[in-house]
């Protein structure tokens, strides 16, 4: 393994398991530990736990911090309650997508209340200058609106515990009841477990799988006893730890876009289908006017579902054509272990993004059918929950 | 039963069956008769990973060293295998149409792809390289594979 990557609190644990690391936005990541077929129907399945700690996590806190984030993000976050969680947008000043995040409003233990915001690997550094560009000094310490940014990636561990038997692994190692605990909600945690060194963490109910299931945050130090406490709360309900590799057939299966694929500075919220994620009215962000003119014209292209008939597998960047009309591309696209076939989404002209319309996917040089179809390819039976 | 060589790299078990001919792109031929069996390497298959479909040219089709003989859908990549000899495809294996894991499973055996009549096997064979010779090669790609 390259030994400038970057290392998560659990790498010695993911090379004694015999995990394949890769090269994962500078971060030394499992991609799988047995297959990714296997990973991926046990979190569908039963439950699984994936080492999520190479994600940004950005503390805002401060008076000023809930303007500041209102100013910066495309979603509202001035009216968010305590424990709520929002997906939303980072724009460039041409309305180009920057970067998804989740922005969680939590307190900590004297009651203090702060945002995080979740940002990609890849994407980390970019989003950090981007806010040390907009929080010069004579910005985050104007008296009485005081912005303190820190970045909190390098202290906390995260892990992502998905699965419909989630709230049973999870219930005995913490102090709250998670029955109750809803989607997109979070809240502070005391982990139940000696070695957490009473060392409390963040959890919600969150995640990028489709699948019931829960995000922690831990402290480094004790981020390997409180992985070994879960996977034996898990044992009996036959947990797993699940690579990078599932994770990405899950999201795509979820209908959820990821960075560097279904989104990029080159393409809009609109064209992502990410228009609910933007509150135009209100704060004035980095391309809020940019959108507000984008708004009123029309789609260049919409983001799609594909379901393929045959048995070939589409990739990125494969041409999507309409009667042998070039009419976009596949942005991501793999085997569904769920629905056993070959699974695409990609960004159309608007004129054929309807459900149900016959496309065709140029597969290296041979065109093969292909049906648009609405998200999510795959959907957990909610009554669960 | 096939005798194999094993090295472990990092973590990681790799297994070569001793029996037959291997080209450095990681296909195995195996001589029975008059027809050659072929088949992707134990190493091959940790690389490339879950097989979810395993496409093979049709029975009848004339292969020249080097023509695609597979195509083969994995989780995360699609991978084109080439054949190691002269000669006309006489069979394909039947059960990877509904189990392609067999070539994750068992890649010397029951996940065998495909039988070629071979027309010149005597020179054919003289461009293949033999089990140990196939393990060093193999060695020095994951060593550089596994470093990245």
């Amino acid at each position: 393994m390259d030994p400038t990557l970057l290392r998560t609190p659990l790498f010695d644990w993911h090379v004694a398991q015999g995990a394949r690391m890769v090269d994962f936005a500078g971060w030394a990541m499992p991609v799988q530990y047995t297959s990714i077929i296997h990973e991926h129907t046990v979190t569908r399945s039963a439950v699984a736990i994936t080492d999520i700690s190479h994600m940004g996590r950005l503390r805002f806190e401060g008076p000023g911090a809930a303007v500041f984030l209102a100013e910066m993000l495309t979603r509202r976050v001035a009216d968010m309650e305590l424990g709520q969680i929002r997906y939303s947008l980072m724009t460039n000043d041409q309305g180009g997508i920057l970067e998804d995040v989740l922005v969680g409003y939590y307190h900590d233990s004297y009651g203090q209340p702060f945002y995080v915001v979740v940002v990609n690997a890849g994407n980390r550094q970019k989003i950090v200058d981007w806010i040390n560009v907009h929080l010069p000094r004579e910005r985050a310490e104007v008296p009485g609106r005081e912005v303190i940014f820190t970045d909190l990636s390098r202290l906390w561990a995260m892990f992502a515990i998905q699965g419909p038997k989630s709230v049973e692994v999870m219930q005995p190692l913490v102090n709250i009841d998670l029955q109750w605990m809803r989607y997109y909600r979070g809240t502070r945690v005391q982990w139940l477990h000696p070695g957490a060194q009473r060392q409390g963490g963040i959890i919600s109910r969150t995640g990028y799988t489709g699948e019931d299931g829960f995000e922690l945050s831990v402290g480094a130090e004790i981020a390997p006893a409180i992985w070994q406490a879960i996977l034996d709360q898990g044992k009996p309900f036959g947990i797993v730890p699940c690579g990078l590799g599932a994770r990405d057939t899950l999201r795509m299966e979820a209908g959820m876009p990821l960075y560097g694929h279904e989104l990029s500075e080159q393409i809009n919220p609109f064209e992502a289908g990410l228009g609910f994620a933007c509150h135009l009215v209100g704060y004035d962000f980095p391309g809020r006017d940019a959108l507000l003119r984008i708004q009123k014209e029309p789609l260049r292209r919409v983001r799609i579902g594909l379901e393929m008939s045959g048995q070939r597998v589409p990739r990125q960047g494969y041409p999507i054509l309409s009667s042998g009309q070039l009419v976009g591309e596949v942005t991501s696209g793999t085997f569904s272990p769920t629905l056993k076939k070959p699974i695409a989404i990609g960004s159309v002209a608007p004129a054929v993004s309807k459900p149900g319309t016959e496309l065709q996917v140029d597969l290296r040089g041979r065109a093969e059918p292909a049906r648009v179809i609405e998200f999510p390819f795959y959907q957990r039976d909610r009554r669960r929950v | 039963m096939s005798q194999y060589l094993e090295t472990t790299i990092d973590k990681f078990i790799f297994r070569v069956a001793t029996d037959r001919l291997y080209t450095p792109e990681g296909v195995w031929a195996l001589l029975e008769g008059d027809r050659v069996r072929v088949g992707l390497t134990d190493y091959q298959q940790q690389l490339n990973g879950d097989m979810a479909f395993v496409h093979l040219k049709p029975v009848g089709t004339k292969f020249a060293v080097g023509d695609e003989l597979a195509e083969l859908e994995t989780i995360k990549a699609t991978v084109s295998l080439f054949s190691p000899v002269r000669g006309t495809l006489a069979k394909i294996n039947p059960d990877l149409d509904f189990s392609p894991e067999f070539v994750n499973q068992d890649p010397y055996g029951k996940g065998w792809l495909v039988m070629i009549e071979s027309a010149h096997w005597e020179a054919d064979r003289a461009k293949l390289i033999d089990a140990k010779a196939y393990l060093e090669w193999m060695r020095s790609q994951a060593e550089q594979e596994l470093n990245k």
